[in-house]
C-alpha cells in the first residue's frame, strides 16, 4: 500500500490524543480484567478446595457412621470455653462403635478372630482453641481429629490371668478370644460396651492395670491399655480446616438432638439388645426409641477470605425387627 | 508497506488495527478464564452436590447452620413448630428452609406434581414464598438450592405406624433459575417411614 506525500508526516495531535485515550481505556480494561479475574480464580479455587475437602470429609463420616453398631454405646460430648493454661478450649466429640465388613487378607487368622478384629470404636473430636489478645478473645486454632482404635491389642497365652471365654458383652469382664490353633489369646481389644451409663471414661475400663512384667509368658504386643487409652493414642489430625462441628441426630422414636460447641452436653445412650437378653416389655421399647436413625453433621469451613457451612445427614444401619424379649 | 520516507510514524488506521487485535486478544483470555470458571463449578458440583442430595433424600430437615463470619461459630437453624419451617433465614429474610410434613397415620395417599420431572419450579408443589405443598421441602444447603418431593400412595402403606415413601431430590445452583435451570443432581429413592417404635 502506498501513501500519499501528504500522509508521510507524523500523526496530529488530535491522532495522537485518540490513540493514547484508546491505548489507555484498553490497558486500564486489561488492569482490571487481570486483577478482578486474578481475585475470582482465587476465590473460586479457594471455593473448590473446600467443597473437595467437605466431600472427602462426608465420605470419611459416611463409612464411619453407616456403619454405627447399634448394640454398643453412643456418646456425644461437648465443653465450651473450658480454661486450660492461658487459653480456652472448646470441644465438641462424638464416640460409637463402628463394625467393618471382614477381611480376609488383614490377618493370618481364621474367620471367628477376623470378626471380633472388625469392631472398632471411632471418635470424632473437634477442638478449638481461644486465646485472650487485649481485651477479647480469638481463636487461634481449630482442628478436627478422628481416631480410631486399634482392631485387636494382643497377648501371648497367659494362662495364669487368662479364663476361657469372658463375655465380651458385659460391663467388667475382660474381652478375650482364646485362639487354639494359635496358642495366643486375644485380650483387651476393642470391647463392645453397651452400658453407656458411665459416659466415655468408662471406655477405658477394659485396662487390666496388669504390669506386663507380672505376665508369665510371653510379653504384650500393644501394652495393658484400655480402649479411651488407645483412641487417644491413635488419634490423628483430620482437618485443619474446620472451623466449628456441630453433631445432631434422629432418634428411633423421632426426637431431636444437636450438639454444638457453644452449649455444654454430655449424650449418652445405651446399645440395643440385639441379642434379646436385655430388660422387658417397655423398657426395651425405651431403649430401641433411643437409637440414632439419622446422623446429622454441620461443619463450618474456611480458606483464606472464603468460608462455606456444610450439613450432610447420613442413616445409620437398619435395627434388627421389633421383637420383645 | 511503508512508503519511502521510512521515518514516518504510524497511522489512526494501523493504531486502531492494533488496538482491535489487543482487545481481540483480551477477549479470548476472557473467554478462557469464563471456560476455567464453569470447570470449577462443575468441579466444585462434582465434590458436594451429589452428596447433598444423597443427605437431603435421607433426611427432610437437615442440620442447617449459620456460620460467624469472624470466628466460624456455628448456630444451628432452630424450629418454629414440628414440621414447619427454620426460623433463622439466609440473610435475605427468607426462611432457608421450608418443609411441609403430613401426619405417618394418614389414611389416604399422599401425592405431590411433578415427581417425574427434574425442572419442578412447579408453583404448586413450590410457589415462591409460601410453604410448599405437602411433602415437599425447598431451601439453601452447601452452598445449593435444593428441593425435596416426597410422596406416598394409599397401597404403600405398610401398617398404620409404617408406610413406603417415594423421594426425589434435586439440586441446583443456588439461586432458581440459574444455568439453564437443569439441575446438577438429582437422585430418586423409596424409603421406609416410620412413625417410631
Amino acid at each position: 500500500m502506498r501513501r500519499f506525500r501528504n500522509q508521510s508526516a507524523a500523526l496530529t495531535l488530535l491522532e495522537l490524543i485518540v490513540s493514547i485515550t484508546l491505548g489507555m481505556i484498553l490497558i486500564a480494561l486489561a488492569w482490571t480484567t487481570f486483577a478482578k479475574s486474578k481475585a475470582a480464580a482465587a476465590r473460586t479455587s479457594m471455593r473448590v478446595d473446600l467443597h473437595t475437602s467437605a466431600a472427602v470429609y462426608r465420605e470419611l463420616l459416611q463409612r464411619d457412621f453407616a456403619n454405627l453398631s447399634p448394640a454398643t454405646a453412643f456418646f456425644a460430648r461437648s465443653t465450651p470455653q473450658v480454661l486450660t493454661g492461658a487459653d480456652k478450649i472448646d470441644t465438641v466429640e462424638v464416640v460409637f462403635m463402628r463394625t467393618t465388613a471382614p477381611l480376609r487378607t488383614q490377618f493370618a487368622e481364621d474367620v471367628t478372630e477376623q470378626f471380633m478384629a472388625d469392631y472398632h470404636w471411632v471418635r470424632w473430636r473437634f477442638k478449638r482453641t481461644w486465646r485472650q489478645v487485649g481485651p477479647t478473645w480469638k481463636v487461634v486454632d481449630y482442628t478436627l481429629y478422628r481416631s480410631r482404635s486399634t482392631p485387636t491389642r494382643r497377648w501371648r497365652a497367659v494362662g495364669s490371668i487368662v479364663g476361657p471365654n469372658f463375655s465380651v458383652w458385659d460391663n467388667g469382664s475382660q474381652s478375650l478370644k482364646p485362639a487354639p490353633d494359635e496358642t495366643l489369646a486375644y485380650l483387651n481389644m476393642p470391647r463392645p460396651l453397651r452400658d453407656a451409663s458411665a459416659g466415655i471414661p468408662s471406655l477405658d475400663c477394659n485396662k487390666y492395670n496388669t504390669p506386663i512384667a507380672s505376665i508369665p509368658f510371653g510379653g504384650a504386643l500393644k501394652g495393658d491399655i484400655g480402649d479411651l487409652t488407645d483412641l487417644d493414642n491413635n488419634e490423628l489430625v483430620s482437618s485443619t480446616r474446620v472451623r466449628d462441628f456441630a453433631i445432631g441426630w434422629v432418634d428411633a422414636g423421632g426426637a431431636l438432638t444437636t450438639i454444638t460447641s457453644a452449649v455444654a452436653a454430655d449424650v449418652r445412650i445405651d446399645g440395643l439388645h440385639m441379642d434379646v437378653v436385655g430388660p422387658t416389655g417397655n423398657a426395651y421399647l425405651t431403649q430401641l426409641k433411643n437409637q440414632v436413625r439419622v446422623i446429622r453433621i454441620a461443619m463450618n469451613l474456611a480458606d483464606g477470605g472464603v468460608s462455606q457451612d456444610f450439613s450432610f445427614s447420613i442413616a445409620t444401619p437398619g435395627f434388627p425387627p421389633q421383637f420383645r424379649p | 508497506m511503508m512508503n519511502n520516507h521510512g521515518r514516518s510514524a504510524f497511522t489512526l488506521i494501523e493504531i486502531l488495527a492494533c488496538l482491535l487485535l489487543f482487545s481481540m486478544g483480551l477477549m479470548a483470555v476472557i473467554g478462557v478464564f469464563l471456560y476455567g470458571l464453569k470447570s470449577a463449578a462443575a468441579a466444585q458440583a462434582d465434590a458436594t452436590a451429589w452428596a447433598t442430595a444423597l443427605s437431603v433424600v435421607k433426611d427432610p430437615l437437615p442440620l442447617g447452620v449459620v456460620a460467624d463470619p469472624v470466628t466460624g461459630q456455628l448456630t444451628p437453624w432452630t424450629w418454629t413448630s414440628s414440621g414447619a419451617t427454620w426460623t433463622a433465614d439466609d440473610g435475605s429474610g427468607q426462611p432457608a428452609w421450608v418443609y411441609t410434613s403430613w401426619p405417618i397415620d394418614t389414611p389416604g395417599s399422599i401425592t405431590v406434581v411433578d415427581m417425574a420431572d427434574p425442572k419442578s419450579n412447579s408453583p404448586t408443589a413450590f410457589p415462591s414464598v409460601a410453604t410448599p405443598a405437602v411433602g415437599c421441602a425447598r431451601g439453601w444447603l452447601n452452598g445449593y438450592y435444593v428441593e425435596r418431593r416426597e410422596q406416598s400412595l394409599s397401597s404403600d402403606r405398610l401398617s398404620d405406624n409404617m408406610r413406603l415413601v417415594e423421594v426425589r431430590v434435586d439440586v441446583y445452583w443456588a439461586g432458581y433459575g440459574f444455568g439453564d435451570g437443569k439441575p446438577l443432581a438429582s437422585t430418586v429413592d423409596r424409603v421406609v417411614r416410620s412413625g417410631g417404635p
